[in-house]
């Protein structure tokens, strides 16, 4: 550290003072570019369509919360919201219980294949979903699951599974060997050790799997816009692209019902944002 | 003690669930596009096994597939060559600062928790030709001829969208690499300053060597999700126009799910899967170098 401070010292010259200065400069121009259009779209989903094509720029909007009313009930972006929140809820509580008792499974049992197994499910990582959208479609068509939240909660559940087990499984591998051992000498079974012991100290893990699932969930398109085209069933990105059409004379709804759709994630964001970031990018390096 | 460990019955109880769910709904369908891809099988056609007759119409006839194959590929050369060098050159010069780190890791990550339809009406709105934020701003400098219809221009459409898929992107390799970077031992660096090496020696000698293998690793990430790309696409030009922005996954959906064609359906999933597949193997092989530790 001496070193730094003493090195540091030697570089506070004027040209790297100027040259930090012109870096924080450019930096802030770069984010503009991502904060701007948000607040530019905030802005003008409160104005009139006239509103919006005579001035885009000015900042004060006659404040028209019917565009939001419109998009909210005509629009059925709330039925969407609606749905959304139960197939993402759904899916990531069953992630949780699933993905970690398989991770259970793996990490804290002594079998020959469960080297295997893990290998099996890792390869999903590499899945694209496209690649079982036919099989899946032709099966829940036949069994009259298509349009019922489940066709969604499965496959949202199944996708989940590769990265939830990875990151659960490679943290209870981390926990000492010796826990069930002194649950045997209380007399506790395999499941008490995991509801009890496990389960609730793999509880850092399980925020991140959940925020990870959540925001894939939450976000997902393509299942959802092919197995729930029915109006009152579909997720809340199905009911945004149907806008298109449907809207099309006025923008300044379609703009409402995307503030709608981004405004619950911003304000999580905005709360949790270390914590989110840690739990998007985690499976991506270790995978 | 150790027989507890070894219960099958209480492994199975607990694999079950889980391995079950996996298996039915990934793997098995998987087996079964590729099963389907060797038939003719539509809404109006029973199934009936056709040999390699949907490849061979995919690789030879289908001038769309063409199209969309050799923009999906263009996508994922542009989203690496673009992404990589400019989430390195971000997350390089945000690790360097004293104050505003947070905040620009931050904002540039927002992105990413959005929801890919949101963004690209978000960016639709924005490339509006008449009351897009684009053209009005060209209009107020004064640069009026510059103004276009952007993504209902097929000579544009791409290169908006490629703008697009950088916008969301870019923030998450940024923090991939500011991460690695971090972790890179101050010392090496401070001893590189006194010994009289400037910030762009630094980097080529030290930080670039010492992250090369998260460029592997984020590289292959970059390829293998660009593959997929369909949601900003769907949203913002479908594909057109005139199929000019076609990529794989929405004509394999358009195929499917729109004129009913499955077995031509899967055989474009078999494709886009093999195609995952070759890009994972060619970019690791590409990528394998010697771990460097400086500890």
């Amino acid at each position: 550290m001496a070193l730094h401070s003493e090195s540091r010292k030697k570089l506070k010259t004027k040209p790297s003072q100027i040259r930090s200065t012109i870096i924080i400069v450019l930096l802030s121009i770069v984010s503009l570019t991502y904060l701007y259009p948000l607040l530019w779209l905030i802005i003008n989903s409160l104005k009139t369509d006239t509103e919006m094509f005579t001035d885009p720029w000015s900042v004060v909007p006659s404040f028209q919360v019917s565009n939001y009313r419109t998009a909210w009930i005509s629009g059925k972006v709330g039925t969407g919201f609606f749905n959304s929140v139960i197939v993402s809820v759904i899916s990531v509580g069953l992630t949780i219980i699933i993905a970690s008792m398989a991770a259970f499974a793996l990490k804290r049992f002594k079998w020959k294949l469960s080297g295997f197994v893990m290998g099996v499910f890792l390869i999903g990582i590499m899945i694209p979903i496209h690649s079982t959208l036919i099989p899946l479609f032709m099966v829940f068509n036949r069994i009259k699951l298509l349009n019922s939240y489940i066709s969604l909660i499965l496959p949202y559940i199944a996708f989940a599974l590769p990265t939830s087990i990875f990151i659960l499984g490679g943290f209870m591998a981390t926990f000492p060997k010796e826990i069930e051992e002194a649950a045997v000498i209380d007399g506790c079974s395999m499941k008490g050790v995991f509801w009890r012991i496990i389960f609730p100290l793999s509880k850092s893990s399980i925020a991140t799997i959940s925020i990870f699932n959540f925001v894939n969930a939450w976000n997902e398109l393509m299942f959802a816009l092919i197995f729930m085209s029915d109006d009152n069933k579909m997720t809340l990105p199905v009911s945004l692209t149907r806008f298109k059409g449907q809207y099309s004379t006025s923008w300044t709804i379609q703009l409402a019902a995307v503030v709608i759709m981004v405004l619950p994630s911003l304000i999580t964001y905005f709360f949790l944002n270390d914590k989110i970031i840690k739990s998007l990018t985690i499976g991506a390096v270790k995978g | 003690m150790d027989s507890m460990v070894r219960n099958k019955k209480t492994i199975a109880l607990f694999l079950m669930p889980a391995l079950i769910i996996y298996l039915g709904i990934v793997a098995v369908p998987v087996f079964s596009t590729i099963y389907y891809s060797f038939h003719k099988w539509s809404l109006v056609d029973a199934r009936r096994f056709i040999g390699f007759n949907n490849f061979v119409q995919l690789f030879t006839i289908d001038k769309i597939f063409r199209i969309s194959l050799n923009n999906t590929l263009l996508l994922l050369v542009l989203s690496i060559v673009i992404q990589v060098p400019l989430a390195v050159l971000l997350a390089s010069v945000i690790s360097g600062l004293t104050r505003g780190k947070r905040y620009f890791k931050t904002v540039f990550f927002m992105p990413n928790i959005l929801a890919s339809v949101a963004v690209g009406l978000l960016w639709s709105f924005i490339y509006n030709a008449e009351f897009g934020l684009i053209n009005r701003l060209l209009i107020a400098v004064g640069l009026e001829e510059y103004t276009g219809l952007w993504l209902a221009d097929q000579k544009t459409v791409l290169g908006c969208i490629m703008v697009v898929i950088c916008w969301q992107f870019v923030g998450y390799h940024m923090i991939i690499y500011l991460a690695a970077i971090e972790n890179i031992p101050p010392t090496l660096t401070e001893m590189a300053t006194i010994d009289g090496a400037g910030p762009w020696q630094r980097f080529k000698s030290i930080t670039l060597p010492l992250i090369w293998p998260i460029i592997g690793i984020d590289t292959v990430l970059i390829a293998t999700g660009s593959l997929r790309y369909f949601d900003l696409i769907y949203v913002m030009s479908n594909g057109g126009p005139n199929h000019s922005s076609e990529v794989m996954a929405l004509y394999m959906y358009y195929k499917s799910f729109r004129d009913m064609q499955y077995g031509y359906g899967s055989a474009i999933a078999v494709v886009l899967l093999c195609m995952c597949l070759i890009v994972t193997a060619v970019l690791n092989r590409l990528f394998r170098s010697e771990e460097i530790q400086f500890y």
